[in-house]
C-alpha cells in the first residue's frame, strides 16, 4: 500500500497566517528528509487545505478540512516498504512535523487522535472491504505507536466518492 | 509519482471515446520517449502544452528563499522542456467548452484535485479548471480519468485554439438574440485538433456572446469573437453573428475589429477555418511577442485581412461538418428538474436576502433562477465540488457552468427552491453574497504559481476581498457594482484592462532593494463585451493598493454627478488629477521604517524578481515540420512496442504510417493542403522530393525514398514477423532521412 496521509489534530485552533513564514524557513534550511519546494496559501478557502508546504516526495500542511485544524502529511512518492512500514513512515513524518512546529511556535497537537487516509482510489476505494483489508495493519502500527491496544479505528464516511479515511482515537 | 498510473488505461478501457483514448496513448508514448531521451525537449514541451500540461513557477529548479536563490535538488536530471526540470511540479489546464459541466464531471475534478494536486480546483478567467503542483508522470492517468467523463485537456495551452468561452447565462438570458451554446460547442469541437489550427505562432482565443450590451462574453478582447444576431433575410428571420477578430489583452491590448456585420450561421465554421488558415500561413512565427493574430490584422489592415480570408474561403475543400451541427441545435438544450415557482413568503434565513439580491439571476423562463456560487479567488475544495454535485442533482438537471469571473453558476433552480438551495450552499460554505460586485475580485495566479509573475496578484486580491467583504454592508450602492481585476504582470491574464479598478504587477527600485508594486489601471469597461480598455496611470507599492481602492471609491462616492458611471467620472475628473490625488501613496518608506513594503502580499520573503522564469504561455514556437517529424518518430517507436507484443500486422502498418508521416511533413513544406490519400501523398513526395533529389542522401542516394515507395506498394499485403521487423528498420531510416533533408533545406 502506498500514498498514506496522516493528520494529527491541533489541540486548539490557531492563526495560520504566520505559517507562510515558518514553512518558508523550512525550505530555507531544507530541514525535512523530503525536498521542500514551495508554500501554497489557501487560507481564503473555508475548511480547505490551509497552508501547504509543497515537497517533491510529500507535502506537509496545516490542513483545515472539515473545519478541523491539524498537521497533515501527504506522501506522494512511492516507497519500497510494506503497508505497515509505509504507514509508519507517514505517521512518523507527521509527528516529526508536529514536533518541529511545537518547538518553533509553541502550538500543541493532540497525540490521541489521528486520521489516516490513502490518497489513491484505485489502491484503496472507500469501502468496507478496504477497511477490513487494512485494519490489521492499522491496528498493528497504532498499537506499536501507543504502546497498547486501547484505541478505536473507524471509517469517517461511507461516501464511496471520498477517499478511504479512518479516525484513530485513544479510548477514554 | 502515483503507483497506480499505469493501471488507469486498462481500468478505463471502453469508457473513453476511441479518439480520445488514442490521443492519450500517443501522449503517453511521447512521455516515455522523452523519459528515454529519444524526443527533443523542445518538441516534448510543445507536445505537453498542447495537452494542457503547463509549467509552473520554480520549474527551472531555482527559488529565492528570502536569503539566497536555492537550487532545488530534484532527483532526476531530465527536463520536460528547455530549462524545465522533469520533477518540478506543473499545472494542468482543463478545457471546459463554454464552461458547461455535469455533476459527475465535478466529482471527477474533486478526485483529481485530491489525488494529483493540492486539494484545490481552480476556476480560471476563461472557463477552464486548473490543477496545480501536478507531477508530469501523473498527467496521462489524470487525463484518462477526465477523458472517461468526456473532458479533454487537448489544446488547453500551447500555440493552439484555446477554450471556446461563452456567456454563462446563454439560453436563460433576457437580452440574448438566441442561445449561443450549440454554436460555441460546435465550433470548439470542429477546431479541436483540426489540421488547419496546428501551425499557429501563438494561442488563439474565441468567445461567444448572446448580445452586444452586456459583458458576459467579453468578445472584444478575443482573437475571434461572435455576437449573436438575428436578421431578416428575404422576409425570414435568420440567425447569424457579428464577427470580430484581432482583439486581445496582453501587454499591448487591441480592441477587436469588425470582420462581418452579419455572418450567417452556416458560415461560422468555414469562415473560422479560413481565418485559421490565413493566420497559420501569414502570422508571425519567430517573434512570439508579435505573433498573436491582432498583430497580423494590424499589419494588413482589416480590409485586406478580410479579403484574404474570403479568398481562402473560396478554395476551402468542402466539409460536411460545417453544417451538420446545425441540424442538432437543440441537442444541448436544458430542462428544469422542478416546476417553476415563486420565492415563498415569510422569514428568510440570515444572509439570504443579500445573497438573493446579488447571486440569483431571474431567468427569462419565469419561475427559475441562475444562481452564482461565488468562489474565493476561483478556488474550490473537493468536498465542496462533491457537495455542489449533490445540489446540482437535487435541484437541477446538472446544469452547471463555470464563469469568466472565476465563479460557478447553477441554472434552472426553481425560485421555490431558492431558500433550501441557499441553505445547502451555506452548509458547504459556498453561500457568500456579492457575486459580480466590488468584493468579487478576479485575479490571475501571479507569483503564486505563474513563471512570469512579478507581483502577488492573488495575495492582493485576497487582501482586498477580505477588507471589502468585512465592510460590504457599509459600501455605498454606487460602488457595489464596480469590478476589480488583478494581474501579476502586464500580460493581463487577470483582465485588468477591462476592470473599473485594474491592477497589474510591476516593481521599482528603492536603494538596494526591489519593491513590489502594482500599476493602477483606470478607464476600462466591462460592459458592452469589454468595450473599452483602461490605461495605467501610476505605479503604487503593493502594500498601498488597499488605500488606493479606498481613496478612489470614496472620491467617486462623494464627487460623482448624478448617476455618473465610474468611467464617466474618471474621464470628467481627468487622470492627471486622479494621479495627483494618489501621489502620497507612491512613496516607499525606508526599509528600516517599514520592512513590510519590501515583501509582497501573503509572502514573508524579501521581494525579488529573480524567480521570474521563461514563460510557456505560448510555448516554444516549434515549427510544424518538427512537430510532424516527431509524430513520425513516435509512430516508428509505437511500431516497435507492437512488435514486442507480437502484433506484427499492426506493427508493420504503424511503421508504414511513420514513413507516410515523414513524407507528409516534407510535402507540407511546399504544399499547404497536403493530400491525406496515401497514393496522392506518395506521388507528391516523389515529384517534389525524390525526382528533384532533394530527399537524396549524400551517400546512400535515393535508397530511403525507395523504402517508402516499396512499403507503399506492399501496403495491402499482410506482414510476417520478419517483414514487420524490416519495415520498422526502414521506417526509422526514412524518418532520419526526412530530418536530414529538412536540416539540409533549412541551411540553404
Ligand atoms: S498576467 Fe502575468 S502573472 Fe498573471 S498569469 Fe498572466 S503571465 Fe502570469
Amino acid at each position: 500500500m502506498q500514498h498514506f496521509n496522516v493528520k494529527v489534530f491541533a489541540v486548539q485552533d490557531f492563526d495560520l497566517t504566520p505559517y507562510v513564514g515558518v514553512f518558508n524557513g523550512w525550505i530555507q534550511k531544507q530541514i525535512a528528509p523530503e525536498l521542500l519546494i514551495d508554500v501554497a496559501d489557501y487560507l481564503h478557502v473555508p475548511s480547505g487545505p490551509g497552508m501547504l508546504l509543497i515537497g517533491h516526495e510529500a507535502n506537509y500542511s496545516l490542513d483545515q478540512t472539515d473545519g478541523k485544524l491539524g498537521l497533515l502529511y501527504n506522501r506522494k512518492a512511492v516507497l519500497p516498504g510494506s503497508a505497515p512500514e509505509n504507514l509508519t513512515q507517514a505517521l512518523n513524518s507527521a509527528l516529526w512535523a508536529c514536533e518541529q512546529l511545537s518547538q518553533e511556535t509553541g502550538v500543541q497537537f493532540d497525540k490521541s487522535h489521528y486520521q489516516v487516509l490513502v490518497n489513491d482510489r484505485l489502491l484503496a476505494p472507500n469501502s468496507e472491504q478496504t477497511f477490513q483489508a487494512l485494519l490489521p495493519d492499522l491496528q498493528a502500527v497504532f498499537a506499536k505507536h501507543f504502546g497498547h491496544s486501547h484505541f478505536t479505528i473507524a471509517q469517517t464516511s461511507p461516501d464511496v466518492r471520498k477517499r478511504f479515511r479512518v479516525d484513530v482515537r485513544l479510548n477514554n | 509519482m502515483k503507483s497506480t498510473n499505469s493501471l488507469w488505461k486498462t481500468n478505463l478501457h471502453g469508457q473513453t471515446a476511441p479518439d480520445l483514448e488514442r490521443e492519450l496513448d500517443i501522449y503517453e508514448t511521447e512521455l516515455e520517449l522523452r523519459r528515454q531521451g529519444k524526443l527533443d525537449e523542445k518538441v516534448f514541451a510543445e507536445t505537453r502544452l498542447r495537452r494542457g500540461a503547463y509549467g509552473q513557477r520554480y520549474d527551472n529548479g531555482q527559488r529565492w528563499d528570502g536569503e539566497k536563490t536555492q537550487q532545488l535538488a530534484f532527483p532526476s536530471e531530465l527536463t520536460k522542456g528547455p530549462g524545465t526540470a522533469w520533477d518540478a511540479p506543473g499545472m494542468v489546464r482543463v478545457k471546459i467548452p463554454f464552461g458547461g459541466m455535469n455533476a459527475h464531471q465535478l466529482e471527477v475534478m474533486a478526485e483529481l484535485a485530491e489525488e494529483y494536486s493540492d486539494n484545490i480546483a481552480h476556476v480560471t478567467t476563461r472557463q477552464d479548471f486548473q490543477l496545480h503542483f501536478v507531477h508530469i508522470e501523473d498527467t496521462p492517468a489524470l487525463m484518462r480519468r477526465l477523458a472517461a467523463v468526456g473532458i479533454t485537456t487537448r489544446e488547453a495551452c500551447g500555440n493552439s485554439v484555446r477554450n471556446v468561452t461563452a456567456c454563462p447565462i446563454a439560453g436563460v438570458c433576457h437580452t440574448e438574440a438566441f442561445d449561443v451554446t450549440p454554436y460555441a460547442h460546435g465550433l470548439a469541437m470542429f477546431l479541436l485538433g483540426h489540421p488547419d489550427t496546428q501551425d499557429f505562432g501563438r494561442k488563439f482565443k474565441i468567445a461567444f456572446s448572446g448580445c452586444v450590451d452586456k459583458a458576459c462574453g467579453l468578445v472584444m478582447l478575443h482573437d475571434m469573437g461572435a455576437i449573436a444576431k438575428v436578421q431578416v433575410v428575404d422576409g425570414e428571420e435568420k440567425r447569424g453573428f457579428a464577427l470580430y477578430v484581432g482583439g486581445g489583452l496582453g501587454s499591448v491590448p487591441h480592441q477587436a475589429k469588425l470582420f462581418a456585420e452579419f455572418l450567417p450561421e452556416e458560415e461560422l465554421l468555414p469562415i473560422s477555418q479560413a481565418i485559421s488558415r490565413v493566420y497559420a500561413k501569414l502570422g508571425e512565427k519567430k517573434n512570439r511577442n508579435r505573433a498573436r493574430i491582432k498583430f497580423l490584422i494590424a499589419q494588413l489592415g482589416i480590409d485586406e485581412f478580410r479579403r484574404l480570408v474570403l479568398e481562402e474561403r473560396k478554395i476551402l475543400p468542402f466539409d460536411p461538418r460545417w453544417s451538420e451541427f446545425l441540424h442538432d441545435l437543440h441537442g444541448l438544450d436544458e430542462e428544469p428538474l422542478h416546476p417553476a415557482g415563486a420565492l415563498p413568503a415569510g422569514e428568510f434565513p440570515t444572509g439570504f436576502a443579500e445573497w438573493h439580491r446579488t447571486n440569483a439571476y431571474a431567468q427569462k423562463q419565469a419561475g427559475y433562477a441562475t444562481v452564482t456560487i461565488k468562489l474565493p479567488l476561483g478556488d474550490i475544495t473537493p468536498d465542496q465540488l462533491r457537495g455542489l454535485a449533490d445540489l446540482a442533482r437535487s435541484y437541477t438537471r446538472e446544469t452547471i457552468r463555470l464563469t469568466v469571473d472565476q465563479n460557478i453558476v447553477l441554472r434552472w433552480v426553481s425560485q421555490a427552491d431558492l431558500v433550501a438551495f441557499y441553505l445547502g450552499l451555506q452548509a458547504l460554505q459556498l453561500a457568500q453574497a456579492g457575486a459580480g460586485t466590488l468584493i468579487d475580485i478576479t485575479s490571475c495566479p501571479g507569483t503564486d504559481t505563474c513563471k512570469l509573475g512579478i507581483s502577488a496578484s492573488r495575495g492582493l486580491a485576497s487582501e482586498l476581498s477580505q477588507r471589502l467583504a468585512a465592510k460590504a454592508h457599509l459600501l455605498d450602492e454606487a460602488i457595489q457594482g464596480l469590478h476589480i481585476k488583478v494581474s501579476g504582470c502586464f500580460n493581463s491574464c487577470g483582465q485588468h484592462h477591462v476592470a473599473d479598478l485594474g491592477f497589474y504587477g510591476v516593481s521599482r527600485r528603492s536603494g538596494n532593494y526591489t519593491v513590489p508594486h502594482f500599476q493602477v489601471v483606470l478607464g476600462g469597461q466591462w460592459h458592452e463585451n469589454a468595450g473599452a480598455y483602461g490605461l495605467a496611470i501610476v505605479a503604487v507599492p503593493s502594500k498601498n493598493i488597499p488605500a488606493v481602492v479606498d481613496r478612489l471609491t470614496s472620491a467617486y462616492i462623494t464627487e460623482r454627478e448624478k448617476a455618473e458611471s465610474f468611467q464617466a467620472y474618471i474621464k470628467r475628473v481627468g487622470k492627471a488629477q486622479i494621479k495627483a490625488s494618489l501621489e502620497d501613496l507612491t512613496k516607499i518608506p525606508a526599509h528600516d521604517d517599514n520592512p513590510s513594503f519590501y515583501s509582497d502580499w501573503g509572502d514573508t520573503r524579501e521581494f525579488t524578481l529573480g524567480d521570474i522564469g521563461e514563460g510557456e504561455c505560448a510555448g516554444e514556437v516549434v515549427s510544424r515540420i518538427e512537430f510532424d517529424l516527431a509524430f513520425a518518430e513516435r509512430e516508428a517507436f509505437e511500431a516497435q512496442i507492437l512488435l514486442e507484443k507480437g502484433d506484427f500486422q499492426l506493427a508493420g502498418e504503424r511503421a508504414y504510417g511513420a514513413m507516410l508521416q515523414s513524407a507528409r511533413a516534407l510535402v507540407r513544406e511546399q504544399l499547404y493542403d497536403v493530400p491525406s490519400d496515401p497514393e496522392q501523398l506518395v506521388n507528391e513526395f516523389r515529384t517534389r522530393y525524390y525526382d528533384t533529389q532533394l530527399f537524396w542522401d549524400p551517400f546512400a542516394g535515393g535508397k530511403f525514398g525507395q523504402y517508402l515507395f516499396h512499403a507503399h506498394k506492399q501496403a495491402h499485403l499482410p506482414y510476417s514477423p520478419d517483414e514487420a521487423h524490416r519495415r520498422i528498420e526502414e521506417a526509422q531510416l526514412v524518418v532520419e532521412a526526412a530530418h536530414a533533408c529538412y536540416q539540409r533545406l533549412s541551411k540553404k
